[in-house]
């Protein structure tokens, strides 16, 4: 069980530390996303990179359509991962979407958790009750349909690409790695999973400390989302980063990296 | 190559830095978009993308080409500066340039390329959900048709068993009680005539196993009740479960912390006694002379299955979760505990409180758990549906 969890999410694990640091990928990548993060933290943490069944080199026939519709699926393989390695406090790096699957892996375990961090994070991404998630029903349909126009024909965008082994002809082509999900249903059903989504209400149902980076001019977590967090979550630290644009860890890696000690230092 | 030629290719062209600024746009692309080109320099590229398309770009281009450096044929629509949209295909790479990174794009406009594509598209699904549907069908099919012998399977022994439960049961209240009755009694005269310690001792097993009696009826009883499910205010069960409690003890013996319950549907009566039982137990097995208890309660999500495997259907649950300043009990008995006439330690009791306890929340398909540090605490963690309806939709 144990082997199976951690060859099913393509769990991999390095550092130095003994106090257990979990990088979760968001929606449209997997965990290479962090891999301008995951050396500065090597030296004092044991870090603990992983994809969701259905994204990068995960075991897609572990994929379950009924498991997977609904955040709770996800937050299930962080605790799978968590029960196979038996960690404990430790602390949860979530990006987007996976800052409300680390919430609801940590409202139903809390012992496991330390502290969550939460990169770009948004409980609704659809306007509703007066509330301002930034999207309409149509928004998201429309990415629907963006995503699935880059898996046919011409546009290939995600599909696996072929290598051509120009160097070494003996090897033939073989597929290179993929950074986005490579399965059109499962990366639909994952968008309508995150998009759909509602976690407003769980918010104050957590019990561990809380870090929200909200980026500045963030179409995807906007700045009033970051600030309904903040108010909502019981023990939430905010803080504004210089970074823009929906994925900091990428496009400021060192403003990320810095923020996040800043506030681990704050808090340990 | 010029920037006359650039500027005139017959491609829409743009570069933008990892912040999103843009850096350079050709003559193409702003007669294209119907902007000037001094009004895009400077703004974020997103001005030029259609929503869905802001988010795919955030989800799935920048992170690619940041990670890859380059990014083939792309479908994207752009957002002209009268809102039309207009598809396009695109390449991008990324470039050093003047000490910065820039994300260098090529884009051909497909408008009817788009038209054929839909239709494409359209087909596809179909055929896609037929297939899908078929194969879905056929596996639910051969799934229920091994279910149903299986489940077939299961009722036929549950009958039997719970026939022979029956019977086990009779013989426990009629058959072993009524001996048991007159045992009390004749060694009670018996006592009024001769002086023994024999005595004594054999009249304290007697009690003993009255006791014993009494708890399996009453295990048995749970066992065989069918459930009247209500709308139980858990606030009120816990208010009737410490005055029970109270009746029986000292009250200053317990200090009970409780936050506000949720309402759940379920069998009042014996939602009563799992509380009985709790607070009882917390007090039996303190370590001062006042045991402190909170009741803590959360709504969350869980998997409504437990037997069948690769089965997920999230659900609302209530997790209530008791914990006390008593004298614990070590982890590796979590499991233990649970057991019918399981005890760890010589306090009184017949070691049935928690099994009755489990009984109970599984007539609620909900279930238990147990952790604990010795001489620390004792947290019992119950799960129980909030709804009892088993809706299939």
């Amino acid at each position: 069980m144990v082997k199976d969890v951690l060859s099913r999410n393509n769990v991999k694990i390095s550092g130095k530390g003994t106090k257990a640091i979990l990088f979760a990928h968001g929606f449209g990548c997997d965990q290479n996303m962090w891999r301008f993060l995951t050396s500065e933290f090597e030296e004092n943490y044991r870090v603990i990179l992983f994809d969701y069944v259905g994204a990068g080199k995960s075991d897609i026939s572990s994929y379950n359509t009924e498991r997977y519709s609904s955040l709770q699926g996800y937050a299930q393989d962080v605790l799978d991962i968590c029960e196979a390695l038996d960690l404990r406090n430790i602390i949860f790096v979530g990006h987007s979407v996976s800052s409300m699957i680390g919430l609801l892996a940590a409202i139903e375990k809390p012992e496991i958790f330390s502290n969550l961090i939460m990169v770009g994070p948004s409980p609704c991404y659809i306007n509703k009750d007066g509330y301002l998630g930034g999207f309409d029903h149509k928004d998201i349909e429309g990415l629907l349909e963006t995503m699935e126009k880059n898996y046919i024909g011409w546009a290939n965008f995600l599909a696996p690409q072929i290598m051509k082994n120009a160097d070494r002809p003996e090897l033939g082509q073989e597929l290179t790695e993929s950074f986005c999900s490579t399965d059109p249903i499962i990366a639909s059903e994952f968008a309508k999973a995150t998009f759909f989504s509602d976690n407003r209400d769980d918010l104050s149902k957590l019990q561990v400390p809380a870090l929200v980076l909200q980026c500045s001019d963030d179409l995807i977590a906007p700045k009033e989302v970051g600030e309904y967090l903040h108010k909502n979550l019981p023990k939430s630290t905010l803080m504004i980063m210089k970074a823009k644009g929906h994925c900091p860890h990428m496009s400021e890696p060192q403003e990320t990296i810095d923020l996040i000690k800043d506030y681990l230092q704050l808090r340990a | 190559m010029s920037d006359v030629l650039l500027d005139k290719a017959p491609c829409g062209y743009f570069a933008f830095s990892d912040d999103g600024t843009l850096f350079e746009v050709n003559d193409t692309l702003a007669s294209i978009l119907k902007y000037s080109k001094e009004l895009l320099i400077g703004k974020n590229v997103e001005i030029i993308f259609t929503i869905s398309t802001r988010i795919f770009y955030q989800t799935h281009f920048f992170p690619l080409v940041k990670l890859q450096g380059h990014a083939e044929e792309l479908y994207i629509t752009m957002l002209t500066s009268d809102g039309d949209h207009l598809p396009v295909l695109l390449n991008a790479n990324r470039l050093d340039f003047d000490n910065r990174k820039l994300t260098c794009c090529a884009f051909i406009t497909v408008p009817n390329r788009k038209k054929f594509e839909d239709e494409l598209l359209l087909a596809r699904k179909a055929a896609e959900n037929a297939l899908k549907e078929n194969t879905a069908l056929l596996q639910a099919k051969a799934d229920l048709q091994s279910q149903t012998v299986h489940l077939d399977r299961q009722m036929e022994q549950a009958k039997r068993q719970n026939h022979e439960l029956k019977q086990f049961s009779h013989v426990v209240t009629h058959n072993l009680k009524e001996p048991l009755r007159k045992i009390l009694l004749f060694t009670d005269k018996l006592k009024s005539e001769v002086q023994s310690p024999t005595l004594s001792k054999l009249l304290k097993s007697s009690d003993h196993l009255k006791a014993v009696v009494g708890g399996l009826q009453q295990y048995l009883w749970l066992n065989e009740k069918i459930n009247d499910f209500t709308q139980v205010d858990l606030n009120k069960v816990v208010t009737s479960a410490t005055e029970q409690l109270y009746n029986e003890i000292d009250p200053s013996l317990m200090l009970l912390t409780k936050h506000p319950l949720d309402i759940l549907e379920g069998d009042r009566e014996q939602l009563q006694l799992l509380f009985y039982h709790l607070f009882s137990n917390a007090v039996k097995f303190r370590k001062n002379h006042q045991v402190q208890v909170s009741i803590h309660s959360t709504i969350m999500k869980r998997n409504v299955f437990r037997s069948v495997e690769n089965k997920y259907k999230y659900k609302d649950y209530l997790k209530l979760e008791f914990k006390d300043d008593g004298i614990g009990f070590e982890p590796r008995y979590r499991e233990h505990i649970f057991e019918l006439f399981r005890k760890l330690d010589l306090t009184p009791g017949q070691g049935l409180g928690l099994a009755l306890c489990r009984k109970i929340v599984e007539n609620h398909f909900g279930f238990i758990e147990a952790e604990s540090e010795i001489n620390n605490y004792t947290k019992i963690i119950v799960w129980l549906p909030l709804s009892q309806q088993p809706d299939l939709d």
